[in-house]
């Protein structure tokens, strides 16, 4: 009888010593599991570019549309609305700006942590090099978009809070210096490698060298530039890719489906003596017509259907366009005073009928005064706005071509740019103390 | 009959006890009420030989004692009584126990313990205690029937998630529910949605019937459930079903059908008018139909309920079955729950120390659901707020709905939009209590809840807003184990001093899969159900659990004065390693004065009954980061790009620091009875400070992340809570009953990091120091000297001005808004906000009569929130939008063109005070008592529930909340389905 009893409440302690107190997580790994592994980085660079191609460019594609009159508005939301206003009644606490600043800072985030334990992993040299180099490339590019729609940025982001906030000059300097050092480490296996991880089509050496002209041309290196430029070879294409389920084009998310609230404008939303060529080819490849307009309160703007890489959910969007490459170069001269060079390279764009992604102007030489600067900056402009329609460059050049234009600080519906830089986001002025004073337009 | 009875339990009590009964002679007695009604199956105990038997129909019994003994009566809802035999006649009259201080409570005691013994309050509810109200689940059957507890239906959907906050929300991130308990299993009570449906969730205890509960016991606070911990630190509620009892098989049937109906539907654009431009330019009316679109959307629905169940049993066994199906309509059309349940408890003695019990209750449910509130896709319940209805909504010849807005049309929604969710529920368990020697009781309980859910969103081809419709399919699995090992041992250190040492430990297992799978692009046939094509889908997984052991030592002296000391260790895997395993103390003790001598001889007469007592305790949150398991990792989530794996960083930041949140709780209070027990008080005071609150922290983008979950915060609840019972008449025929109760509790945040986060209802309710959780905070009215300040058409505007800093009690600094105007008395500068209101209210309070006359009963409960604030986004809609009252008071010329529409940023104006009494009952039932070997009893039942609302509310019913189970954003209307009105007539049989 005693043992009976004893057996039955030693069954019950069995019973319960078997209890499990540790669980990982099965839904996702963990940060020690990226970075210590090959399968773990290789994963992040993938991961990196797949959010950047179906999150990030959105933002930057849209929300600097709107200051800039890319977009036209047909709601009063307060996100699209509050931009469209620009001025001092964007706050920091708009949503769209927060969204540009929020997910570059992400992706710039994983690029900085690849960068940092890269070495420590055990990865054979051309991969390793390749995805160093793509990792670089990375910062760079997220750094340049920060920097295109805000005054000062953190080039590196940091943990406890408090990063520290450089200078345009300084943080343009360290996106060439990423991009020179990644061209250095970038041999032909390297680049092979990342050309079939992260896309169908992706030449890697050439989207080096046409963000290095970029940010030169931002700095102000104008040689550096062209030269760059020049080694950009002009039949090759990169694109950021969408399967249409489970990526889609985030462009055509927030402009084309479902009856959206943002939409191209007429024209690029070029107006007056800026406007294109009723001919131009590119309004025919951007645009599709529609007799439609914004609401009064964001200016009315004429609206249009979107076309070019972005009317169904499964287009690629190019990395960059060789178009801008020839005006990076025709701006370059110019502002060397090489205005002969500067008129060649716009007619070049300007009588373009064999681009590679179809983005053809078809029209005659310039006939502006080849001898004035400020016309040849202005036909630069527009064939920028017209050439890199919805690539998230229209702040970027406005501001730097149109730099006299100051915006107002009142609501302003109407001119080319209403603002110059956003406001810092309100999640990152009330935690980190280094916040710079916003800028004052 | 009787002598099997007494035979079984003299058996019975000589097995467990070991002891020898002395044989002696049969002496007789009657057991009667108060007034003269005879009580029937109460105990009588010869306390001396341990002997024991029930008195019969006619309150009778016969019990072998000898001259001396002493005999104990006792009967539920009645003061136990003991007399010593004298003679060969003993007989009882009983008194009403208004406090059911003898009765036996089972919850949060190391075994078998009367309420008499405990430091904590304990609120104990009998199933005729609830009512006779048609109500959509056990939860909803509780309101205002617990002091101290807030239970509010968050939506009139008839499945609808319940909250409900004992002395107040503890906790911001998890949840603030109670922990729930069925015949001692813990089940799953978490508010479930299968379907992504908003926030709207379904109640998981609408699963179980009402028609099986024996009675349900509340637990409220930290300080009392040693035996639960801190899984139990929001109280604890644990529901009994109907057991077995030996005898013939006794089979009830009952029967009922209600009537649901909208108690009031809103004030809508009646004018039939609108705005159009003339030539100049300028607005005029012209004639325009206005369409009442509520009256389709609403419908009156049926339902109705039946429930068969057999008990009976032998000396060893006893079994007690049921099997009941309910089909409830809401009141949104097209929209229902059915439900199917089937229950079983079998009691089995095995040997003289060892018996098991085991029981299975299985539910099968399905509902058919429209969106309302935030759950945004094919929302009748939104759409028609933001409706034009100068439109009729019908389809035309064609079947093409009608443009009427910028959302879909109201018409279309409910006639086209498919969704179900179903849940399969089976929760078993098996119990073991052993005595292996006198006094050492032992019990092991293996439980086990299951849960397959499934569900389905359907969005046909051809819909107006979305053409080529969308097919969402959801399929679920939860299920939690939950093993527990309880020990007591109990003895006598002398004649006064009595000893119970318990000591336990548990452990529960949850998990959780779930997967969906989708299409956005149909066949446009719609009899195709399957997902075909593009499907994209989603996989989620989650695993707890909880453990924690314990040792109770309970000291009573003379059965009046009780001390109980415990501590427990708790832990939970959702926590830090080195931090999720947290020791907890409680003290408690009682002190029934009334019992001494010297209280009988002087207030005795005044007070029959007075006892008084305080209890201690801490406790962990151990549920807090249950839906967010995995927040001490820094996790990148899987996906894949290019045909290659792809790992991206979660928005939310690893935090391997995280510790439960820790509450500590005193409360004491008196329990007493006057005027000849005819008037009994429970009061209780209570104080909660809950610290380490976890809240999900903001970061600076910077980081490279959004939020971390981090121990940031600090709250405090202070209340009182009153329970009170008169027997104002009570005779043979006629008995008049009133039960009251009533709570204020405080809450007041005492620190959030920065002084002020936001918590959801489109950020308006926040957590800010020194003020209750959850207050709303907006755009208010730009006033001066009191008044408001119009602009130049007379139209009230905005406030604006500057921020000031100011510091709060934790050294944060908050911005406060201070006004400014310009030199024409106008507003100027930045656009303000401020606290607007306060969702918590002053105070709840009910009040139940109950009047019996011969066979019927009718009952009155009335049940009040007030001095609560409501966002009413319904309201503010109206404001601007063309359906709305608002601007059809505009059209009507009552006010000019803009008044109101200029006003809809102004969150101010669309705070309004919800306070509300409700009448939850209005019963009448007749019990016709027939002596027929066949038909033991019949019982006829005419109800209602929510039949009245008095409340200045704007909107349809204050009592709901768009973010459903949300614990930080309460009061919360938007789109929101009101809780219906409902009538119910019934018939219970007894055979």
């Amino acid at each position: 009888m005693k043992n009976i009893k004893l057996f039955i409440i030693l069954s019950f302690v069995l019973v319960l010593s078997s209890c499990e107190k540790d669980f990982t997580n099965k839904n996702q790994i963990t940060n020690d599991q990226v970075y210590s592994t090959e399968a773990g980085i290789v994963g992040a660079v993938v991961g990196m570019t797949n959010h950047f191609a179906t999150s990030s460019y959105g933002a930057i594609v849209e929300v600097p549309g709107i200051t800039t009159r890319e977009i036209g508005i047909t709601s009063t939301f307060a996100t699209p609305f509050e931009l469209a206003q620009g001025g001092t009644v964007l706050p920091n606490e708009n949503t769209g700006v927060a969204k540009i600043w929020s997910r570059l800072l992400r992706d710039k985030g994983v690029a900085e942590e690849i960068i940092a334990n890269i070495d420590n992993v055990n990865i054979e040299p051309a991969k390793k090099a390749g995805l160093k180099a793509y990792a670089k490339f990375f910062k760079a590019m997220t750094l340049g978009y920060l920097v295109q729609s805000f005054e000062k940025v953190p080039i590196d982001n940091s943990f406890d809070g408090n990063a520290v906030f450089s200078d345009r000059s300084d943080v343009l300097k360290e996106c060439v210096n990423l991009l020179n050092s990644a061209i250095n480490e970038t041999d032909a296996d390297a680049a092979s490698y990342i050309n079939s991880l992260v896309s169908t089509d992706f030449s890697f050496a050439d989207v080096l060298n046409a963000y290095a002209a970029r940010y030169n041309l931002m700095a102000g290196n104008y040689q550096a530039a062209i030269d760059a430029a020049d080694k950009v070879d002009l039949t090759a294409k990169s694109v950021w890719i969408y399967d249409g389920v489970n990526q889609k084009n985030p462009v055509y998310q927030f402009a084309v489906f479902d009856n959206p609230d943002t939409w191209p404008t007429d024209n690029f939303g070029l107006t007056g003596d800026l406007a294109p060529d009723p001919s131009d080819g590119r309004i025919a490849f951007y645009l599709s017509p529609l007799d439609s307009v914004g609401t009064d309160e964001t200016g009315a703007w004429p609206i249009e259907g979107l076309l070019g890489f972005f009317s169904s959910e499964s287009m690629s969007i190019p990395v960059y366009l060789p178009g801008e490459m020839t005006l990076i170069k025709a701006e370059s001269y110019a502002r060397l005073g090489k205005l002969a060079d500067a008129v060649d390279a716009i007619n070049t764009v300007r009588e373009k009928t064999d681009d590679v992604f179809g983005i053809n102007a078809s029209l005659d030489k310039w006939s502006g005064d080849s001898g004035d600067l400020k016309a040849i900056l202005d036909e630069i402009y527009m064939n920028r706005c017209a050439e890199l329609f919805f690539s998230g460059m229209r702040l970027e050049d406005s501001r730097r071509i149109h730099n006299e234009f100051v915006p107002s600080k009142e609501v302003d519906v109407k001119s080319e740019r209403n603002r110059n830089f956003y406001p810092y986001p309100y999640e990152e002025r009330i935690n980190n103390k280094n916040i710079p004073a916003d800028p004052a337009i | 009959m009787k002598t099997k009875f007494k035979m079984f339990y003299g058996l019975l009590f000589v097995l467990l006890f070991g002891q020898m009964t002395a044989q002696s002679s049969l002496i007789k007695g009657t057991v009667t009420d108060g007034s003269g009604e005879p009580l029937i199956g109460a105990t009588i105990k010869n306390l001396t030989n341990q002997d024991v038997t029930l008195t019969n129909i006619d309150g009778m019994f016969e019990i072998n004692a000898k001259n001396d003994d002493l005999i104990e009566c006792s009967y539920i809802g009645y003061k136990t009584a003991k007399k010593a035999v004298n003679g060969s006649l003993l007989d009882f009259i009983m008194t009403n126990d208004l406090l059911k201080l003898d009765a036996v409570v089972i919850t949060g005691a190391s075994g078998l313990t009367t309420k008499k013994q405990l430091g904590s309050t304990i609120n104990s509810v009998n199933a005729e205690d609830l009512g006779e109200a048609p109500s959509s689940s056990i939860t909803e059957a509780l309101q205002g029937r617990i002091s101290g507890a807030q239970i509010t239906r968050n939506s009139g959907s008839p499945s609808s998630s319940m909250s409900i906050r004992l002395r107040g929300p503890s906790t911001i991130l998890g949840s603030s529910d109670p922990l729930i308990m069925i015949d001692g299993v813990i089940v799953n009570g978490d508010a479930r949605s299968v379907v992504s449906l908003g926030s709207y969730s379904q109640n998981p205890l609408a699963d179980i019937d009402m028609n099986d509960i024996e009675k349900i016991e509340v637990l409220k606070g930290a300080a009392a459930a040693a035996l639960y911990g801190s899984l139990a630190s929001n109280g604890i509620i644990q529901i009994f079903t109907k057991k077995g009892k030996s005898g013939k098989p006794k089979i009830s049937i009952s029967s009922s059908i209600n009537f649901n109906s909208v108690l009031k539907l809103k004030p809508y654009n009646d004018v039939n008018k609108k705005w159009v431009k003339n030539d100049a330019g300028e607005y005029v009316t012209e004639n325009a139909e206005r369409y009442n679109y509520q009256d389709y959307i609403f419908d009156n629905s049926q339902g109705h309920e039946n429930h068969i169940s057999v008990n009976g049993g032998n000396d060893n066994t006893k079994y007690s079955v049921s099997g009941s199906i309910l089909n409830n309509g809401g009141i949104l059309r097209n929209t229902n729950f059915d439900r199917k349940t089937f229950r079983v408890r079998l009691d089995q003695i095995l040997t003289n120390w060892l018996s098991v019990s085991v029981g299975n209750y299985s539910s099968f449910n399905k509902s058919k659901e429209i969106p309302f509130a935030n759950a945004w896709t094919g929302n009748p319940m939104v759409a028609l707020l933001f409706a034009d209805n100068s439109v009729d909504g019908k389809p035309d010849k064609y079947g093409k709905y009608p443009n009427v807005g910028w959302m879909s049309n109201p018409y279309e929604d409910i006639d086209l939009i498919d969704i179900y969710q179903k849940n399969i529920r089976n929760i078993s368990d098996i119990q073991l209590k052993a005595t292996p020697i006198a006094g050492l009781n032992l019990k092991y309980t293996f439980g086990y809840d299951h849960t397959s859910s499934a569900g389905k969103f359907k969005i046909p081809f051809g819909f107006t807003r979305d053409s080529k419709g969308n097919l969402t399919k959801n399929r679920a699995e939860t299920n939690i184990l939950n093993s527990s090992f309880d020990g007591s041992y109990k003895f006598n250190v002398n004649p006064i001093i009595s000893s119970t040492t318990g000591f336990g430990y548990s452990y529960q297992n949850k998990d959780y899969e779930g997967i969906v799978l989708a299409n956005d692009k149909i066949p446009e046939f719609n009899n195709i159900d399957i997902i075909s094509g593009d499907a994209t889908g989603s996989n989620y997984l989650k695993e707890i659990s909880y453990w924690g052991g314990y040792v109770q030592q309970h000291f009573g002296y003379n059965n009046r004065l009780f001390l109980t000391l415990a501590g427990r260790v708790d832990g939970s895997s959702t926590f830090g390693k080195d931090q999720r395993q947290q020791f907890y103390p409680k003290v408690s003790m009682s002190y029934t004065l009334s019992d001494e001598d010297f209280w009988a001889n002087s207030l005795g007469n005044i007070f029959n009954t007075f006892k008084v007592r305080g209890a201690w305790g801490q406790a962990g949150n151990l549920t807090a980061l249950d839906r967010n398991p995995y927040g001490i990792y820094y996790n990148y989530g899987v996906g894949s790009y290019n045909g290659n794996t792809s790992y991206y960083p979660s928005t939310t930041s690893g935090n391997i620091d995280l510790r439960p949140e820790r509450q500590t709780e005193l409360e004491f209070g008196v329990d007493m009875s006057l005027l000849s027990n005819r008037l009994g008080f429970e009061i209780t005071y209570y104080s909660q400070n809950v610290e380490d609150l976890l809240l999900q922290r903001n970061l600076a983008p910077s980081t490279g992340y959004a939020t971390r979950l981090e121990n940031l915060g600090s709250l405090t609840n202070k209340g009182i809570e009153i329970g009170a019972n008169a027997f104002v008449v009570n005779t043979k025929d006629f008995k008049w009953n009133i039960k009251a109760t009533f709570s204020k509790n405080t809450n007041k945040v005492t620190h959030v990091e920065g002084g002020r986060i936001s918590l959801g209802g489109f950020g308006t309710s926040i957590a800010q120091t020194d003020e209750p959780l959850g207050v709303f905070y907006g755009f208010f009215f730009a006033r001066k000297d009191g008044k408001l300040v119009l602009d130049a058409n007379g139209i009230p505007q905005r406030a604006q001005g500057h921020y000031e800093m100011k510091k709060t009690s934790d050294g944060e600094t908050i911005t406060v808004a201070v006004q400014d105007f310009d030199d024409n008395g106008q507003p100027k500068g930045e656009k303000l906000k401020k606290i607007l209101g306060d969702p918590n209210p002053d105070f709840l309070a009910s009040f139940t009569n109950e009047f019996t006359y011969k066979g019927f009963t009718l009952r009155a409960h009335f049940d009040a929130v007030q001095g609560f604030d409501v966002m009413d986004w319904d309201k503010r809609i109206a404001l601007k939008y063309g359906g709305g009252y608002f601007y059809g008071r505009e059209l009507a010329g009552e006010k000019p063109k803009g008044y109101y529409s200029n006003q809809y940023y102004i969150y101010e104006g669309f705070v309004e005070d919800g306070s509300f009494i409700k009448l939850r009952e209005l019963s009448l039932s007749y019990d016709l008592k027939l002596n027929s070997p066949y038909v033991r009893s019949v019982r006829f039942i005419l109800s209602g529930s929510n039949l009245i609302n008095i409340s200045n509310y704007w909107g349809y019913d204050s009592e709901v909340n768009f973010e459903g189970a949300s614990n930080g954003a309460r009061g919360q209307d938007f789109g929101n389905i009101p809780i219906p009105k409902v009538y119910k007539v019934g018939v219970n049989f007894n055979f």
